[in-house]
């Protein structure tokens, strides 16, 4: 028996009829891609974009967070109020030190290190393994352990300078002047190993013909360095400025808690902390959401900003 | 422009000698090539000259100075690598004046010899471009360019035209070989492509496992191949080998025994094979099937079936006799290369 197929179809009428309404809107080109990004669309509607409206929703409001309490509209009073607020205004100074400390911190220190590692060759296998070791440690088990360590009665670190060196060596995350680089050294000790990974994959991308190319053409380490690997690994600094600068915000949320509490004297704390701290310490959700909103404004404008003045100057190797 | 001379150098990698014992003197001005397949050291004896292996033994001369411990960036000599290392972050006019920036030249200076150079490689238009914006011809003329502009004592080449297709390279042959002759710089050549090494070369280093087997001019190693991996290496298609208890025809039959029976082997060039006719009668005979004919049409390649191996003769593209057929092939008794049983050539 023959079956008569209808024109341009690829299916017969009578298999088609079998088909349910799953497999005809799966297979139809008007619904299936939208079909295919569902799951992805409904996990970022619900985790991403639902949480910013949300969060835009309540900076415009007062609330406590008491479900009792009705929320009750503000307008643009908690922008107004938070940005005379000296907690906000000493949380953006302080992001602005973070930021600014992490670029040769994090972002250029592992460079002489993961160029040295890479230059061992398969020698480099244990260093890198060492270094990488404190990505490995929970921020939390690692910050407990420096509180321990800088602990001015006992801890080994006072202890050690005293014994060494003769200097006594008080609180300092309780001294205004030291807390915040106490922070920054440990955050920077916790992610230069992975930076140092990403820099190696940079390297290792790079032909080392070039490098023999250049010492024949008479070039010592520091011009190799200067005119053909500082060059040639832009993509890669690129990338690990871009987010060392916007992780670096959120990265030493657990260090300031654990450590500091965003003290002494609000001189730790961050916009990130902050946040945590109108909303979830003085149960002012309108400014802690005003803060988010600012925060997310100022994470973008950077992100602009890096991409428009700095993508132009990268090299990319062909 | 400098003479270069290896004095028994060694390289070992862990346990594996991918150098041994090579010697080799060569003139200035000299175009000398390595020449051998893959994996025979001929790479690292070039990368040893340029400093970029340290020897494991031995020592590098140049113009009769000492320079085995002397770092590849104070040896002044250029070198072409394969893949032509062209700095990809870089124009073609940085790419070539690199090297006399780091000499801190004037800059009219640095400009004047870049453009020389530049013109000698016909590369004028090309200066502003970036690698990769260029093709696989104009980038082996770039890393050309790169090396002259320098003015070095040595040229090195890796396996420069590897990359190209084969009328391209044809054509860089010739580039290369006219550039040398004019700059009359010593120049080494690495490559694993005998029409290469035969064209190119005052002289050829043959190289297997390490160790050079022989050194020559390339029409006399062809002539006269030291060994038999030499017979086999130069030519194409490769000399026949046939046991010399082989039947090897009515022809000449004593002056051809007498020489053939002192020989553990013997070596016929295709090219000296020649298709008899009936009454033909040659020193040697081969009487065998036709079983495959590679029409080229300058030349034609017969795969003659001969005592359970395969013989390969080289005719003129004129002559396409029918496959499946018996055919006699003969050659003179002084074509014949004799070898003894470590495969050494037997002279007379």
């Amino acid at each position: 028996m023959t079956v008569a197929h209808a024109p341009g179809s690829l299916v017969s009428p009578a298999r088609r009829s079998r088909r349910g309404w799953w497999a005809r809107t799966a297979s139809d080109p008007r619904f299936a891609p939208w079909l295919y990004l569902a799951p992805m669309l409904l996990l970022l509607g619900v985790f991403t974009y639902w949480p910013f409206v949300h969060t835009f929703y309540l900076s415009l409001t007062e609330w406590n967070l008491n479900p009792d309490q009705p929320i009750e509209f503000a307008g643009i009073d908690n922008y107004d109020r938070l940005v005379g607020n000296t907690l906000f205004q000493a949380a953006s100074y302080n992001t602005a030190i973070y930021i600014a400390a992490s670029i040769p911190l994090k972002v250029l220190l592992p460079i002489p290190f993961a160029v040295f590692i890479w230059s061992l060759g398969r020698a480099g296998n244990l260093y890198r393994t060492i270094v990488f070791l404190p990505t490995l440690i929970s921020f939390v088990v690692v910050s407990v352990v420096f509180l321990w360590l800088l602990n001015p009665l006992g801890g080994l670190i006072p202890s050690f300078f005293q014994q060494v060196f003769g200097w006594r060596i008080g609180n300092v995350l309780k001294d205004t002047s030291t807390a915040i680089w106490v922070i920054l050294l440990l955050s920077t000790w916790k992610v230069i190993g992975f930076n140092i990974l990403i820099y190696l994959a940079g390297l290792v991308s790079i032909n080392r013909t070039y490098v023999e190319a250049m010492r024949m053409d008479g070039a010592r380490d520091w011009t190799v360095f200067r005119r053909l690997i500082w060059p040639l690994l832009t993509p890669t600094t690129f990338f690990v400025l871009i987010y060392t600068v916007i992780f670096t915000i959120q990265q030493v949320f657990t260090p300031i808690d654990i450590l500091t509490e965003g003290g002494p004297d609000s001189t730790t704390t961050n916009l990130f902390y902050m946040v945590y701290q109108y909303t979830f310490i003085t149960f002012d959700v309108g400014l802690g959401a005003a803060g988010t909103v600012v925060l997310f404004l100022f994470l973008l404008a950077i992100t602009l900003l890096k991409v428009r003045v700095l993508d132009r100057r990268v090299n990319y190797q062909q | 422009m400098a003479s270069v001379s290896f004095r028994g150098v060694n390289k070992r990698f862990g346990t594996v000698a991918a150098v041994r014992d090579f010697s080799l003197e060569i003139a200035d001005g000299e175009f000398v090539v390595l020449v051998g397949p893959s994996g025979c050291g001929k790479t690292t004896s070039l990368r040893i000259l340029a400093g970029l292996e340290p020897p494991s033994g031995g020592h590098i001369l140049l113009g009769g100075e000492d320079i085995t411990g002397v770092p590849s960036m104070d040896r002044n000599i250029a070198m072409v690598f394969q893949n032509y290392a062209l700095y990809p972050h870089m124009t073609v006019r940085e790419n070539v004046s690199f090297a006399l920036q780091l000499r801190k030249l004037p800059k009219a200076e640095i400009d004047a010899a870049t453009a020389r150079a530049a013109a000698m490689l016909g590369l004028e238009d090309l200066m502003e471009r970036k690698p990769r914006q260029l093709s696989g011809g104009q980038r082996q003329r770039v890393a050309v360019c790169r090396a002259i502009v320098r003015d070095p004592e040595a040229f090195l080449f890796d396996e420069p035209l590897s990359n190209l297709d084969a009328k391209l390279r044809a054509a860089a042959r010739t580039e290369i070989r006219s550039l040398q002759q004019e700059l009359g710089v010593t120049t080494v050549y690495v490559t694993h492509d005998q029409v290469e090494a035969m064209t190119m070369a005052d002289r050829i280093v043959v190289m297997h496992d390490g160790e050079i087997q022989q050194v020559g001019r390339p029409l006399d190693v062809y002539a006269r191949p030291a060994n038999l991996f030499v017979a086999t290496f130069i030519g194409n298609p490769s000399m026949n080998l046939v046991a010399p208890t082989a039947d090897l025809g009515n022809g000449n039959a004593g002056a051809a025994s007498a020489g053939a029976q002192s020989a553990a082997m013997l070596g016929l060039r295709p090219e000296s094979l020649a298709l008899l006719g009936d009454t033909d009668a040659p020193d040697l005979t081969l009487s065998g099937t036709l079983r495959q004919v590679e029409a080229l049409g300058a030349e034609t390649v017969l795969h003659v079936d001969f005592c359970g191996q395969t013989i390969l003769a080289r005719l003129p593209g004129t002559v396409t006799p029918v496959v499946g057929r018996p055919v006699r092939l003969g050659c003179r008794y002084e074509d014949l290369h004799r070898f003894d049983d470590a495969g050494r050539r037997l002279d007379g």
